[in-house]
């Protein structure tokens, strides 16, 4: 009797030692996301946007030498990161499945690609913070096929890791927040600063008949 | 008898875990407040600062205390108000300066979502809690005979600093700072057991600024 609970003792704090060296590695998750709707003053356009298969399904997957594996797979967020932000910041606003489709009352369609995702661990940087930079690439397109204008759109996340008080899975809980709050980053940029392009600006002066 | 030691430790490491914390506060008041029964104050950390952001728990802590006990008022917390504003107090678009403030409130937009909300107040909390002069050592291994023990003894000073800028949106005035300073020693000693006597400064900060918040902005 004596000997089954010390081998039980052992058995648990050899598990016990092995989650504590386990914890802060690996993350694989699916991003669960919504963003509140953007309270602004839409803009006086008719805008249609297109978000290909790139966009919909994206997954971030790295192996980080010495740190495991990652994987965030971002299915869905990113549209409906641009569609609740393109519904607040256009009078009028539409998805389309192809550019063809766009209606014949519409100013131009806006095309979101993701063009990069970076992590960093605060091992690596030895910070407190899980970190996420997004890269999209943004163009706006007249509905006569021209195109007017690209540009990039840079979004950042951070999670305190002091903010997670369990032991096993910080990673993957702040990665998930991080990547939330990249995404709520990249929702507020659009809202603030679409119409700050100054080719962007140009366009809308020029469809909306302000002189320059 | 074995048995019987060991829950006697245990009950003193349950009971005594505590050490002692010394608190400072500090006001300065730069303009009348109250409140009204159907005015709110939304009480929010302070994120644009990439080394030392406000800890979540310790400004949920605060809200909570604020919204509780003797002189409580209706407190909105960080998440709901960022998301009632969105996008306009996120990391990087948050006002940091009242004139920044005035700016964001005559739009039209977002003074009438802060009117719908009805937010009077709000509370910025910046700070730390930070772990200093630890001394000591603890070693913990698995005897031969499968029983595991700890030896040695462990000690650090927490300290928890923050402080509270309030800013009255109707007035469009920084009405007053607070601070809360706590410093604790916490040690574990162990011989086989750990007893910890935990010093918590963060709960005693938090404590103490929700305690001074709702007196300042009572009056």
């Amino acid at each position: 009797m004596k000997r089954t609970s010390r081998f039980a003792l052992s058995t648990l704090v050899g598990l016990l030692m092995l989650s504590l060296l386990g914890c802060g590695a690996s993350a694989k998750f699916r991003l669960s996301f919504d963003v509140p709707k953007p309270v602004i003053t839409p803009l006086p356009l008719r805008m249609a946007s297109y978000y290909p298969p790139q966009l919909e399904t994206y997954v971030y997957e790295e192996e980080i030498a010495n740190f495991g594996n990652f994987r965030i797979d971002m299915t869905g967020a990113h549209k409906t990161l641009f569609s609740t932000v393109f519904d607040s910041l256009f009078n009028q606003y539409t998805e389309i499945e192809q550019f063809k489709d766009v209606p014949a009352n519409f100013h131009g369609i806006i095309a979101p690609v993701v063009q990069e995702v970076q992590i960093t661990l605060p091992q690596q940087t030895r910070s407190d913070y899980y970190e996420v930079w997004i890269r999209y690439q943004l163009q706006l397109w007249d509905t006569s096929g021209r195109l007017v204008h690209t540009w990039s759109l840079p979004a950042y996340g951070k999670a305190n890791k002091k903010n997670y008080n369990t032991i096993r899975k910080i990673a993957t809980q702040a990665l998930h927040d991080a990547t939330e709050f990249a995404l709520r980053d990249a929702a507020a940029s659009m809202s603030f600063y679409f119409a700050k392009e100054p080719q962007v600006q140009a366009w809308i002066d020029e469809l909306t008949g302000v002189s320059s | 008898m074995m048995s019987r030691s060991i829950t006697l430790i245990t009950l003193v490491a349950l009971f005594a875990t505590t050490g002692c914390v010394s608190s400072t506060i500090q006001q300065v008041r730069q303009g009348e407040t109250g409140i009204l029964g159907d005015e709110a104050v939304a009480i929010l950390g302070r994120r644009h600062n990439n080394r030392d952001e406000t800890r979540r728990s310790f400004v949920k802590c605060v809200s909570e205390r604020t919204a509780t006990g003797s002189q409580a008022m209706s407190v909105i917390q960080d998440q709901e108000f960022l998301d009632a504003l969105f996008p306009w107090f996120e990391p990087r678009t948050a006002p940091l300066q009242l004139n920044e403030l005035g700016r964001l409130v005559s739009r039209p937009e977002v003074s009438d979502r802060i009117n719908e909300i009805g937010v009077r107040y709000i509370v910025w909390i910046e700070g730390t809690t930070e772990r200093r002069d630890q001394a000591g050592t603890l070693q913990c291994a698995v005897a031969s005979g499968g029983i595991p023990a700890c030896f040695g003894f462990l000690s650090w000073e927490g300290a928890a600093d923050y402080e509270a800028t309030i800013w009255d949106i109707t007035k469009n005035a920084n009405v007053g700072k607070l601070s809360s300073e706590a410093t604790g020693v916490s040690f574990v000693p162990a011989v086989i057991v750990p007893l910890p006597f935990i010093a918590r400064v963060q709960a005693s900060a938090c404590s103490t600024l929700a305690d001074q918040i709702k007196t300042f902005i009572t009056g």
